[in-house]
């Protein structure tokens, strides 16, 4: 019984995000109240973008009111390739995460000289 | 520029369909705007007996100390709050999930605590609220003497 509990409460829930764009970057800012830095995982892989956040909340006592329960956060966006992956950065505070996207810069178009032949 | 467009509404669509397929899978997901349950409100709470204390936590995201107050009279337990909108400013919107709310929930407590010794931490966006039971209700173990 206590096994099956722990699973319920492992089940995540998605993050509520705001999403922002300028020239230079998009912005994500997310919500993961009770997450800190070592339990949130940003992954970018290929197209996509994942967040994954553990809550490490022990029990305590015992329950009086059950509004809700603390589960772990897992949200999967997909991402432009004009996002540079490797300048990706992100902060963390107050259960707030902002995360910076930025945009690879504008390719030039590039001139293709004719030659008479 | 266009083309970019292009593929960030394909980022919207598809953040949608995931969106909706989580809130298939978990009917319990929290969505702001939604209607609140009759017997919740904002902050949603997880209270707790510790046996010496209550042990109160709510999720707070965003929320800064200076914006929030905690204050017991009596037994009733106060939260009031706000949190700010924190829209960047030179950006354009595409999807705001997280709106700005201002909140006010008390809790009238099982028993007496001792104002004296409470506590309130903001950690993580997720606020503590420790308060011990007054003495003459704590828990107390009666030591057998054999007669």
């Amino acid at each position: 019984m206590a096994r099956e509990i722990q699973s319920q409460e492992r089940h995540p829930t998605a993050p509520l995000v705001d999403v922002y764009e300028n020239d230079k970057e998009i912005l994500l800012i997310a919500d993961l109240p009770g997450v800190s830095k070592d339990s949130l995982t940003i992954r970018a892989d290929g197209d996509t973008l994942t967040l994954e956040a553990r809550r490490a909340e022990v029990p305590i006592g015992t329950p009086l009111t059950r509004e809700f329960q603390t589960q772990d956060f897992s949200r999967t966006f997909g991402i432009s390739p004009s996002i540079d992956r490797d300048r990706i950065e992100a902060k963390l505070e107050g259960g707030v995460l902002h995360l910076h996207l930025p945009k690879r810069a504008p390719v030039t178009p590039r001139k293709i000289p004719v030659r008479v032949g | 520029m266009f083309g970019y467009r292009n593929d960030f509404d394909r980022t919207l669509a598809i953040m949608d369909q995931l969106r909706r397929r989580m809130d298939r899978a978990f009917d319990d997901v929290d969505r702001s705007g939604a209607p609140e349950p009759a017997t919740g409100g904002v902050p949603r709470v997880r209270f707790h007996d510790t046996g010496n204390a209550f042990v109160l936590k709510a999720d707070l995201p965003g929320v800064r100390e200076a914006d929030l107050s905690v204050s017991l009279e009596q037994d009733v337990l106060t939260l009031a709050g706000q949190r700010r909108g924190d829209a960047p400013e030179g950006y354009a919107a595409y999807r705001q999930e997280r709106a700005p709310f201002r909140f006010s929930r008390s809790f009238a407590l099982p028993t007496k605590v001792d104002p004296e010794k409470t506590s309130a931490v903001l950690e993580h966006g997720v606020l503590t609220v420790t308060l011990e039971k007054a003495a003459e209700v704590k828990p107390r173990q009666i030591a057998v003497r054999v007669g």
